[in-house]
């Protein structure tokens, strides 16, 4: 973007802020959709020590579900590989696991697991696996030929070619699958929290929904937008890092 | 068995099939390349050069026929890794180092960290790339990538190099430098070298012995030894006796073109 560009942007932005501030002081009565921003604002400041003590529990139960789910997926994805015939099933199954929605799923394992940190990681994890399946599912198909050929001239094995010479090649894949399983697993967290929960953002989400407390409910949003993005832009650093290699890293250059 | 032919093929065929249309892309080819020898094989694009070529280092099977490298069958000269391999794009993994994707065959062969950079840089500088041990593929031209295959080809001392197309693409002046520089190369650690081109005066330059292809089924159609002193340098290009070999072997490949037109 030029500098420009960036400047209109912005005050695109500012401008936005400003009118909803000014429509929000005009309008507001408490329980009205539009609480002005600096309203947001000032409750999540006087509830930060609740709600950040809320967010970490979501931030553990996500981070959990994600590792779980990222090393499922990467399973899969690796037998999916290995046995072609046998992956074709374990693919469609993963789909169809996958295609359950979350809230539906949820009331079963958190009545199967319990309100605490197990049913949460699973919902976590069963939305964080598939993107990383579908992505580095087919990463690995598409490594080029030769790539394989300079692996049999070689007289690697099947693994040795998988480990030093098909894996790099799929790493870019698996970044930009975690882009979307990381913040996934922040929204599932707060899903499964909603369900049936001792604490954790979700929870406080419907505390405040309860109690028709608008300006606490925009501050939980805020905050809970705040961590997904977080969880995009952690795994869009650490891809550029772990890959500069790879063309989407070297933005700019050349 | 005679103990001087590094490979000799008998009677390899070798037909595509996709689906139900099946394809004749060798017919039967039968040669002998002796030890120390550089060979090429030359002919119009599509005439099975490529496929010949990989059939030999046992990158794939022939549909019939046999080779044997040294005595033993390709697959256990490959396995006992007597090859070394360039293809017609240099095929270098794109996140290691030109000295790391020269290491790599080291690596793979439980070759120590020491000893097989040691040996790598050996390679880059022989090669002619010294300076350039850091940079990633993106970073080197053309020309600077495949001589980075060429030295990862070399690392485990291979008994039989094979090199296809390797500097197709380049402009013909780098294309002469690093016919120079392969010449050098060759001369130094003398291994028998099979090259893929359809340049005939790189054929000329490079080699002792031409096979000229034909298409139709792939097929070889002539052979012809080069006797030149080496090294042999620009000049040596502009010698009487080059001229004529050139002449010769594009006569050759001319009738390998007509043979194959429908
Ligand atoms: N894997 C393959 N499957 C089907 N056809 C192939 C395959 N490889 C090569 N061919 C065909 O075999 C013929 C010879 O190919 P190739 O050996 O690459 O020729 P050259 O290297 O002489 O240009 C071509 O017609 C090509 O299309
Ligand atoms: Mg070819």
């Amino acid at each position: 973007m030029s500098r420009r560009a960036r400047l209109a942007v912005a005050s695109f932005y500012v401008l936005l802020l400003g009118a909803w501030e000014v429509y929000g002081r005009l309008a507001y009565e408490p329980g009205k959709l539009l609480p002005p921003p600096t309203t947001i604002l000032r409750t999540l400041w006087e509830m930060r020590d609740a709600y950040l003590r809320d967010a970490w529990v979501t931030v553990q139960e996500a981070g959990l579900g994600l590792l779980v789910g990222v090393v499922l997926g990467l399973g899969i994805a690796l037998l999916v590989d290995r046995f072609a015939r046998m992956g074709e099933g374990i693919y469609r199954l993963a789909l169809v696991l996958y295609s359950v929605p979350l809230i539906a799923l949820a009331p079963a394992l958190v009545s199967a697991l319990g309100i605490g940190l197990r049913s949460k990681v699973a919902i976590a994890a069963l939305a964080a696996f598939f993107p990383v399946v579908v992505n580095v599912t087919t990463a690995l198909r598409s490594v080029d030929r030769r790539v394989l050929e300079l692996g049999r001239l070689l007289s690697v094995g099947r693994w040795r070619t998988l480990r030093f010479m098909r894996m790099p090649y799929a790493l870019p894949a698996l970044f930009a699958a975690l882009k979307i399983a990381g913040p996934a697993a922040v929204i599932a967290a707060m899903i499964a929290e909603w369900v049936g929960a001792e604490r954790g953002l979700g929870l406080a989400l419907l505390y405040a929904m309860f109690g028709f407390q608008l300006p606490n409910l925009w501050a939980i949003l805020l905050l809970s937008t705040l961590m997904t993005g977080f969880a995009f832009a952690v795994f869009e650093v650490l891809g550029r890092v772990a890959t500069p290699w790879h063309a989407s890293a070297q933005r700019g250059e050349r | 068995m005679a103990g001087t032919d590094a490979i000799r093929a008998d009677a390899v065929s070798k037909t595509f099939t996709i689906g139900k249309e099946s394809f004749q892309a060798l017919g039967e080819v039968s040669l002998e390349i002796p030890e120390r020898t550089f060979a090429t094989f030359i002919g119009p694009s599509g005439c099975g050069k490529s496929t010949l070529l990989r059939i030999l280092a046992d990158v794939i099977a022939p549909t019939s026929g046999e080779v044997s490298v040294f005595g033993r069958s390709a697959a256990q000269a490959r396995e006992e890794r007597d090859f070394g391999f360039v293809f017609q794009d240099p095929v270098l993994l794109p996140w290691r180092s030109a000295l790391a994707n020269v290491e790599l065959p080291m690596q793979l062969n439980g070759i120590d960290k020491a000893e097989r950079r040691a040996r790598a840089l050996e390679l880059l500088d022989l090669v002619g790339l010294q300076g350039f041990e850091k940079a990633l593929p993106a970073k080197l031209s053309g020309g600077m990538a495949r001589r980075v295959a060429i030295a990862r080809a070399l690392t485990l001392g291979p008994r039989v190099l094979f090199l296809d197309e390797p500097f197709n693409g380049l402009d013909e002046i780098r294309r002469q430098n690093m016919n120079a520089e392969l010449q050098r190369i060759w001369l130094e650690t003398r291994t028998t070298t099979v090259l893929v081109t359809h340049n005939v005066s790189e054929a000329v330059f490079l080699s002792d012995r031409v096979f000229v292809m034909g298409r139709n089924p792939g097929r070889i159609m002539a052979q012809l030894e080069i006797d030149l002193p080496r090294p042999r340098t620009i000049e040596t290009m502009t010698s009487p006796e080059f001229v004529e070999y050139d002449r010769e072997l594009t006569a050759l490949l001319r009738t390998a073109y007509e043979d194959a037109e429908p």
